[in-house]
């Protein structure tokens, strides 16, 4: 296990348009989430949420501040380092899916394979392994995304995501355009990743999500005013939410100005109490 | 009045023949134009549509140079296809039964050129496209 956060993020910033007409998604968000962590990202439309998420991923770049992922600073890679940090240590899931229409589900998710230099009927062998993992049955993986349910399509753009073994997960609203059974099971397969595979997992989500698929996130995120980032607490990792510091109680949001960075959430550490200095003091 | 030998007489319909159908060379430029925009336009139609899936491409970790090529390739595809269709029409205009194979040769060499000149553009586009621009494309 390494003490290298998963992701680091020090006073981002993120503007679009002209210096004159600059709007601004994110102001001077600072952020650390330890590895094995799973951070729910909440929060209304426009609040930054995706802009927080494709400035994690490299998938655009912050006006200001540093990112950084697996202990890089994205800023300091080129495009094509930028590109093979994606590929192999970086798993996207999107809320529309965004498979390839003209592959079948297991080609779809075989083809990003295809650059981490395995051939083509051994990336397809792996690609049913990982759509067996994920639940998708054998006959659906002969067909085109256009002929699978909602969640079965899914369920692929994550086995597409997690078939290069990546350690970090980010998911960008994964239950959004799911009804709110499927969008629960779907959650369910991204908790189950975190606490059997122990990878990072960061999810971005609306209320009103959270409220149909009744899931459980503790913790959020609304870029351009607020922020209050907590992890979902982990008994099996003993993560603890960074306001409380308890594993069980599920704290009230705290929203903070962005202007001041959030408390860093503290490194997973069991043996860690309430007096030691790197877990923050519990509140009533 | 003159006589002709039949090899002169051959020779000389020939010539009658190949002057009546000096507009066909015309025609094969202007085919070659049309062929080069119409590549041009399929192909920066097609980077249009799959702006999504580019993007979900640069997403999953596919460098830039691969979403170039991709389309150089397919600019290829389309200019092997457009060889195999015209085949026929090739052999039309050649009065002797045979296999124009210097023709042919040049012909799938200049295909392959303008296909490649086709391609320039919409390649560079689809290496360009921001991945998170091309997520949020509609």
């Amino acid at each position: 296990m390494t003490d290298t956060p998963a992701v680091v993020l020090e006073r981002v910033s993120k503007s679009y348009g002209d210096a004159g007409h600059a709007v601004t998604a994110l102001s001077d968000v600072s952020l650390q989430v330890p590895a094995s962590q799973f951070l729910s990202i909440m929060g209304p439309s426009g609040s930054g949420k995706s802009t927080l998420l494709n400035l994690i991923a490299g998938l655009d770049t912050p006006t200001h501040g540093r990112v950084i992922v697996g202990g890089q600073e994205l800023t300091h890679l080129s495009d094509d380092a930028c590109s093979d940090l994606r590929l192999r240590h970086i798993g996207f899931v999107f809320q529309s899916f965004n498979l390839f229409p003209t592959f079948t589900a297991e080609e779809n998710v075989a083809w990003p394979l295809g650059f981490v230099g395995l051939r083509w009927r051994a990336a397809k062998m792996r690609a049913a392994e990982t759509l067996e993992q994920m639940g998708v049955d054998a006959a659906a993986r002969s067909r085109l995304p256009a002929e699978l349910s909602g969640g079965e399509q899914q369920r692929v753009a994550i086995a597409r995501a997690l078939v290069t073994e990546p350690r970090l997960v980010l998911a960008d609203e994964p239950a959004g355009n799911l009804d709110s059974e499927t969008g629960r099971s779907i959650l369910g397969v991204l908790l189950q990743l975190n606490t059997q595979r122990r990878l990072t997992v960061i999810m971005v989500t609306t209320t009103h999500s959270r409220r149909r698929t009744g899931s459980e996130p503790s913790s959020c995120a609304t870029a351009a005013s607020c922020v209050t980032c907590m992890p979902i607490p982990n008994r099996a990792t003993g993560a603890r939410f960074p306001c409380t510091g308890s594993r069980h109680a599920r704290p009230r949001p705290r929203p903070c100005s962005l202007a001041t960075p959030p408390p860093a959430i503290p490194a997973r550490t069991p043996a860690s109490t309430p007096g030691d200095p790197a877990t923050p003091a519990p509140t009533p | 009045m003159r006589v002709f030998s039949s090899g002169e007489m051959v020779d000389y319909w020939v010539a009658q023949i190949r002057r009546g159908f000096a507009g066909v060379d015309v025609l094969r430029a202007v085919v070659f134009l049309v062929m080069l925009l119409g590549i041009a336009d399929t192909l920066a139609s097609g980077v249009v549509q799959r702006t999504r899936e580019l993007g979900a491409a640069r997403a999953v970790g596919v460098r830039r140079w691969y979403l170039q090529r991709m389309v150089l390739v397919e600019a290829l595809v389309m200019g092997a296809l457009w060889i195999r269709w015209t085949f026929p029409y090739l052999l039309g205009y050649v009065l002797d039964f045979h296999l124009p194979y210097m023709q042919l040769g040049l012909i799938g060499l200049m295909t392959a050129l303008v296909c490649a000149i086709a391609a320039v553009l919409p390649a560079r586009g689809a290496a360009r496209l921001e991945p998170a621009v091309a997520l949020r494309y509609e």
